[in-house]
């Protein structure tokens, strides 16, 4: 009777401590789960803000080639003098602009309007478009233009996978808890078609922030099956052969 | 034959050229023994580009039947030197050469990126490489068709095509060339000449600005030995 008694209370701890084991087992895998999944998150960021330098670096390669463009198209066509101080205005605007990508995408939208009215400009003095000087800015613009172009994809592609850890299940438990928050596009072309026609105000002082088009949203441009509008710099002029 | 004198085309049953089992693709060298035969070439435009079949003997335990599998393949010569890039077929079971330092990347296209499966070592490189226009060039091509780069080269493989087929493989190779970005050559250059670069470049740093993924791939690298 004794050793039944005994018996009894031997099955009923084994089954508590099977249990036990298996809950350890659990959160131990929990555990483990949670701390990959942060990691990823701490690796995820770091390439965003890898990638966003890398569009800074490309913007501001741009920003250096602007006042010599700007000086040899003056010495063919000094009287289209709006257009010039567009550029000029533009540029001192976008390369002032700090803030979120979506804030940033806005400043350059009226330099990009800018740069576009700029080479329409061009194409009506022969003579500016064969000089040498004004086709080697014109190369470099242009290449500029492509490395951009690829700089932004690149960021664009790292943020949307982000942000899709973010907002999925189970990834959004970690999100949550540790405060990774969505980031935004950069998207120039959403800026400038959301705001209209860009106005540089000539009145406001140059780095006081651009006075429109409106930021552009944070909402992620899906994958569409469509092809892509034009990118967001100015159509990039071939140069002579 | 026949069809490649009419497409003003080079044929050759035997590969006159001494390079192409000497690609930059790991898998060439899996099997016992590999072998290139029925080539087709440009002759105006040299060796850059080139179809042909390949034959690779399986490795097989000692006294089991072996197994010859064949692929009908164009290789391309490119202007820059870049880390490894995979577009699979998502159909194409066994395509897949993943590895620890390789990453899926997903692309604007939702149309591509349903039929194809993208692995780089290097993101910014495959976004980069693939932009619109190779996207549209690659949603060209013949149904199971991959694409492999390294290096310098790019090759296109298939399990099996028709005659015809092969010509179609060859003419999306000509216009893969031309649809390459610009871009790449300046980001990812060839090896340069002796500098900064160079160090990186020996190193294993395709691009002489760091990307993003130089980080990852030194995790990887460590992990795996």
């Amino acid at each position: 009777m004794e050793r039944g008694r005994l018996g009894g209370r031997r099955t009923g701890g084994s089954i508590v401590e099977i249990w036990l084991i298996v809950l350890l087992v659990v959160l131990a895998l929990v555990a483990i789960g949670a701390v990959v999944s942060y990691n990823r998150f701490v690796s995820q960021r770091t390439l965003v803000q890898d990638a966003w330098a890398n569009i800074d670096t490309e913007l501001r390669r741009r920003y250096d080639l602007i006042p010599n463009l700007v000086e040899t198209v003056k010495g063919y066509a000094a009287h289209e003098k709006e257009v010039l101080e567009n550029v000029t205005r533009a540029r001192a605007m976008a390369a002032s602009a700090t803030g979120s990508p979506a804030e940033q995408a806005a400043a350059e939208g009226p330099l990009v309007a800018a740069l576009r009215q700029l080479m329409l400009v061009v194409e009506n003095y022969p003579d500016l478009k064969a000089n040498q000087n004004f086709l080697q800015l014109q190369t470099e613009l242009a290449n500029t233009e492509d490395r951009l172009q690829t700089a932004r994809r690149f960021y664009n592609a790292n943020v949307r996978d982000y942000n899709r850890r973010v907002k999925q299940f189970p990834s959004v438990v970690v999100a949550n808890l540790f405060n990774f928050e969505e980031e935004e596009f950069f998207e120039v072309e959403d800026a400038i078609r959301e705001g209209g026609p860009p106005q540089v105000d000539f009145g406001s002082p140059a780095g006081s922030g651009p006075v429109s088009p409106t930021p552009g949203s944070s909402t992620p441009p899906p994958p569409t099956d469509d092809v892509p509008e034009a990118p967001d710099q100015p159509t990039p002029p071939n140069p002579t052969a | 034959m026949l069809l490649c004198q009419r497409a003003d085309l080079e044929f050759s049953p035997i590969d006159p050229f001494a390079d192409t089992l000497w690609l930059p693709f790991r898998w060439l060298g899996d099997g016992r023994w590999t072998r290139a035969e029925n080539v087709v070439w440009n002759r105006a435009e040299g060796d850059d580009v080139r179809a042909f079949d390949l034959l690779i003997e399986e490795s097989t335990n000692q006294g089991a039947r072996s197994t010859v599998r064949r692929y009908v393949c164009a290789a391309v010569a490119l202007p820059f030197g870049c880390p490894r890039l995979e577009i699979v077929p998502r159909d194409a079971i066994g395509q897949v050469a993943g590895s620890l330092a390789t990453s899926d990347v997903e692309l604007e296209l939702e149309g591509f990126n349903r039929r194809f499966r993208v692995l780089a070592e290097d993101r910014r490189f495959a976004v980069a490489f693939c932009d619109q226009r190779m996207m549209r060039a690659l949603m060209g091509l013949p149904s199971g068709v991959g694409v492999a780069v390294n290096e310098d080269r790019m090759l296109l493989r298939a399990s099996d095509l028709e005659p015809a087929e092969v010509l179609l493989l060859f003419e999306a190779a000509r216009a893969m060339r031309r649809s390459v970005p610009t871009v790449v050559a300046d980001l990812y250059p060839r090896r340069p000449a002796k500098g900064q670069h160079e160090d990186r470049w020996l190193q294993g740093h395709w691009s002489p600005e760091p990307t993003g993924d130089d980080r990852r791939r030194t995790t990887a690298a460590e992990a795996s030995s």
